[in-house]
C-alpha cells in the first residue's frame, strides 16, 4: 500500500545532538551527550514509517552502541483540530539483543497536543509487560518560543505475575525554532529509580536536556 | 565527552546562524503573476525523531514539503517565493512566481495535475471597502461619541452597561494598525505583519476599522469602540496602494485567516472583497467549524455582494438598505474613526458597517457563549416606520435582547432604553 502512494510520499530526515539520551525519564547513554537522526516516511493515503537510531550507552556494555528504532503506524483525520493514529515500534539493541522489543500504541493527535496508549509484551526484553500513557503538549509563545510539556505513566508487571510498579515521568521546558534548526532546554524528572531500564544512571530522578535538532 | 560538547556547541551555533535565513519574509506587493500551490500536510501523529518524548513540531516534514515545492517549480519553470502553514485546513501552502505571458489559470492547472499537489491556484487581489476616507473630523479633543452613528441609532452607551465585549477576541483582518494611536493604546493584543518585514505600520483604514471595534471608551474624546474591553487582533494582511486604495492578496489573507485561527478568535472581520477563492474559503470554513463568527463586508458592485460576504456561513454586511434579505445593513457613511497620527477621519463605506456589526458580536459574545447571530435571519431590524432613518438598518438592542431578555428598547429618538443594573 505504501508503493501505491509513492506518487505522494513525503519523505524527510533529521539530525540531532542532545545533552543525554533520556527515554521516558531515564537515562539510555550514561548522561553523556548523544548523536541522533531519524527519517520519516508519510504515503498519502496515511500510512507513514519512521526509524531513529541513536547512541546509548547501556548496563553491562564497554561502548556506545546504537539503539534502532523502527516505526510503522496509520493516522487518519477525525476533524480539521484532531487525527487518530495506530501504530507499532521496534526497539533493536545492537550490543545486547536480547533487549529488543516491539511496541503498539494507538493514540489522539492535534496540533498541540498528542495523547497515546503504548502496550509492550516483554518491555526490553525482561518478561515484563508495560503499558504507558503519556500526553505532550505544546504552546506557542511566538513565531519562535513555545513551551513544551510532558506527562507520562506507566505501569510494568511481571509476565509471570507478581511484582507490578507504576512510574510517572515529565518534561517541561522551552523549544525554539531557528529555521529548520530546532532547539530545546527540558527539565526531565522521574518519580522513582527505575531499573527495569539497563541504564547506567537508574537513580539520577531530575536532569536538563538540551538538545538541537536539523530538520531536511 | 568533550568532543561531543564540543559537537553540541557548534549545532547550537548552526541554529543560531540558521536565524537569518529561517523566516521568510514575502512581500506581498506585486501579487500579478504569482499562483499559490498547496501541499498536503499528514495528520499529525507519531514521528521518530531526535528529541525527548518525539518530535513536537514537524519541521523535518516542513523541509520534506519545501524540497516538493522546489522541485515542481523547477519542472514548470517557475521559482518558490515564500511558504506558509495552514495546519487549520492540513496543507501547507507556497507562492510560486509565473515567468511574463504564460497565463496563470492554465500554470495552475498544470502544476495541478501533479499527483502531490492538492491543489494550485492564481493569487487573487481583494479590495478594502472604504468609499471615502474623508475629511479629518472637527477636533481630535472632544469626544466624537455624539457622532457616532452606533450612539445616535443603538445607544452604545446603554448597551456598555449590559456588556463591553469583555475578553472577547476579534481579529481584525486588514491593513496596519496604528497601535499607539490615543483611541486604541493598550487595546491591541496581537500584532502581526504578513505583508512585509516592517513593524508598526499604521494605515487608515485598518486604524479606522479596529477603532470602530474596540476603541477604548474611557477617555472622554476621540470614539468609543462598539466593543471597547474586546481583545484585539491585529492581522495586516492589507497595504495602502495609494490614499484611497488598500489592497491585499490570497496568500496575505490566508496566513491571516490561518493566525486568526490559531489564535482561537471568536469574532473575524474581513471589510474588503474580491472573487471567489477556493483557499479563502476552506479558511473561513475552518474558522466557523471551530466556532468563530466571520463578518464579511458587501461590495455593491459585484456579483452576490463579492467573496468573502458571498460565502456560506459569512455574515454579510452592508452599508446600503435593501441589499437583500440575507444582507445586514449598518450605518456607513461618515463614520467618526481614528486615523494614524493621533487623528480623526470621518469614514464611509460597507468596510465600515461591517466593522460595526464585528463589534455587535463581540458585545454579544460576552453575554452568550454562543450567539445565535451567525445567521442574518437571527438580527432585529428596525421597522419601515422608525424614526430618524433608522428604518431597515440592524437594531442592536433588540438583538442583543435574545441574549439578555431583561433588556428594553426603545424607537431612536425617544429616550435612553432601560437596562438592568
Amino acid at each position: 500500500m505504501l508503493c501505491v502512494d509513492a506518487a505522494h510520499a513525503q519523505l524527510s530526515g533529521q539530525i540531532g545532538l542532545a545533552g543525554d539520551y533520556v527515554y521516558r525519564g531515564v537515562s539510555l547513554n550514561d548522561d553523556r551527550p548523544a548523536v541522533t537522526a531519524a527519517v520519516n516516511y508519510d504515503g498519502a493515503a496515511g500510512w507513514y514509517l519512521g526509524a531513529q537510531i541513536g547512541e546509548t550507552r547501556l548496563f553491562g556494555e564497554r561502548h556506545a552502541e546504537p539503539l534502532w528504532v523502527a516505526a510503522a503506524g496509520y493516522a487518519h483525520a477525525l476533524t480539521s483540530r484532531l487525527s487518530w493514529e495506530v501504530g507499532a515500534t521496534y526497539s533493536n539493541f545492537t550490543g545486547f539483543t536480547f533487549w529488543n522489543y516491539a511496541e503498539m500504541f494507538v493514540g489522539l493527535s492535534a496540533e498541540r497536543w498528542s495523547l497515546r496508549l503504548y502496550r509492550a509484551p516483554n518491555y526490553f526484553g525482561r518478561h515484563r509487560r508495560s503499558t504507558y500513557l503519556e500526553f505532550n503538549g505544546s504552546r506557542p509563545l511566538d513565531e519562535r518560543w513555545r513551551l513544551l510539556a510532558h506527562l507520562g505513566v506507566q505501569q510494568a508487571e511481571f509476565t509471570r505475575g507478581g511484582d507490578r510498579d507504576r512510574t510517572f515521568d515529565a518534561s517541561l521546558g522551552l523549544g525554539a525554532k531557528f529555521g529548520r534548526v530546532d532547539v530545546q532546554l527540558l527539565w526531565v524528572a522521574v518519580n522513582r529509580a527505575n531499573y527495569a531500564y539497563p541504564s547506567t544512571a537508574p537513580d539520577e530522578r531530575r536532569r536538563w536536556v538540551l538538545s538541537a535538532v536539523y530538520a531536511f | 565527552m568533550k568532543r561531543a560538547l564540543a559537537r553540541l556547541v557548534a549545532l547550537l551555533a548552526l541554529a543560531c546562524t540558521g536565524m537569518a535565513a529561517a523566516d521568510e519574509t514575502h512581500v506581498a506587493a506585486d501579487v500579478s503573476r504569482e499562483i499559490l500551490v498547496m501541499l498536503r500536510l499528514p495528520p499529525p501523529h507519531y514521528r521518530s525523531g531526535a528529541n525527548y518524548g518525539g518530535a513536537y513540531v514537524d519541521a523535518a516534514g516542513g523541509a520534506a514539503r519545501r524540497r516538493i515545492a522546489d522541485g515542481l517549480a523547477r519542472a514548470q519553470g517557475l521559482s518558490v517565493l515564500s511558504g506558509w502553514p495552514m495546519p487549520a485546513i492540513g496543507v501547507d501552502c507556497y507562492v510560486l512566481r509565473v515567468p511574463a505571458g504564460a497565463d496563470l489559470d492554465e500554470v495552475a492547472r498544470r502544476v495541478a495535475r501533479d499527483s502531490r499537489v492538492e491543489w494550485a491556484q492564481p493569487v487573487h487581489r481583494f479590495r478594502a471597502l472604504a468609499a471615502v476616507v474623508a475629511a479629518t473630523a472637527p477636533s481630535a479633543q472632544t469626544s466624537l461619541y455624539a457622532l457616532q452613528p452606533s450612539a445616535r441609532l443603538w445607544r452604545l452607551d446603554d448597551l456598555h452597561k449590559v456588556s463591553t465585549g469583555r475578553g472577547v477576541r476579534v481579529a481584525v483582518i486588514d491593513s496596519g494598525v496604528d497601535a499607539a494611536h490615543p483611541d486604541l493604546a493598550g487595546r491591541i493584543e496581537l500584532e502581526r505583519n504578513f505583508v512585509d518585514a516592517r513593524s508598526d505600520v499604521a494605515e487608515a483604514h485598518g486604524t479606522a476599522v479596529a477603532g470602530i471595534i474596540g476603541a477604548r471608551a474611557d477617555r472622554g474624546m476621540g470614539v468609543v469602540g462598539i466593543a471597547p474591553q474586546a481583545r484585539l487582533l491585529a492581522l495586516r494582511a492589507c497595504w495602502e496602494e495609494s490614499a484611497t486604495l488598500t489592497l491585499c492578496s490570497s496568500f496575505t489573507l490566508a496566513q491571516a485567516l490561518q493566525a486568526a485561527i490559531a489564535a482561537d478568535a471568536e469574532v473575524i472581520n474581513l471589510s474588503l472583497s474580491g472573487p471567489d477563492d477556493r483557499l479563502l474559503a476552506r479558511l473561513i470554513d475552518a474558522a466557523i467549524e471551530r466556532g468563530a463568527i466571520v463578518v464579511g463586508a458587501v461590495d455593491a458592485r459585484a456579483p452576490g455582494g463579492g467573496f468573502p460576504a458571498s460565502h456560506a456561513g459569512v455574515l454579510a454586511v452592508s452599508d446600503r438598505l435593501g441589499a437583500g434579505a440575507a444582507v445586514l445593513s449598518a450605518p456607513g457613511d461618515d463614520v467618526p474613526a481614528p486615523a494614524p497620527g493621533a487623528r480623526w477621519n470621518f469614514v464611509s463605506g460597507s468596510s465600515f458597517a461591517a466593522a460595526q456589526v464585528a463589534g455587535m458580536l463581540a458585545l454579544a459574545r460576552e453575554v452568550t457563549p454562543r450567539p445565535a447571530m451567525r445567521q442574518s435571519s437571527a438580527w432585529v431590524r428596525f421597522p419601515a416606520d422608525s424614526p430618524d432613518g433608522a428604518a431597515g438598518y440592524v437594531d442592536a438592542c433588540a438583538t442583543l435582547r435574545h441574549s439578555v431578555p431583561t433588556l428594553s428598547c426603545l424607537p431612536p429618538g425617544e429616550g435612553t432604553a432601560r437596562v438592568p443594573r
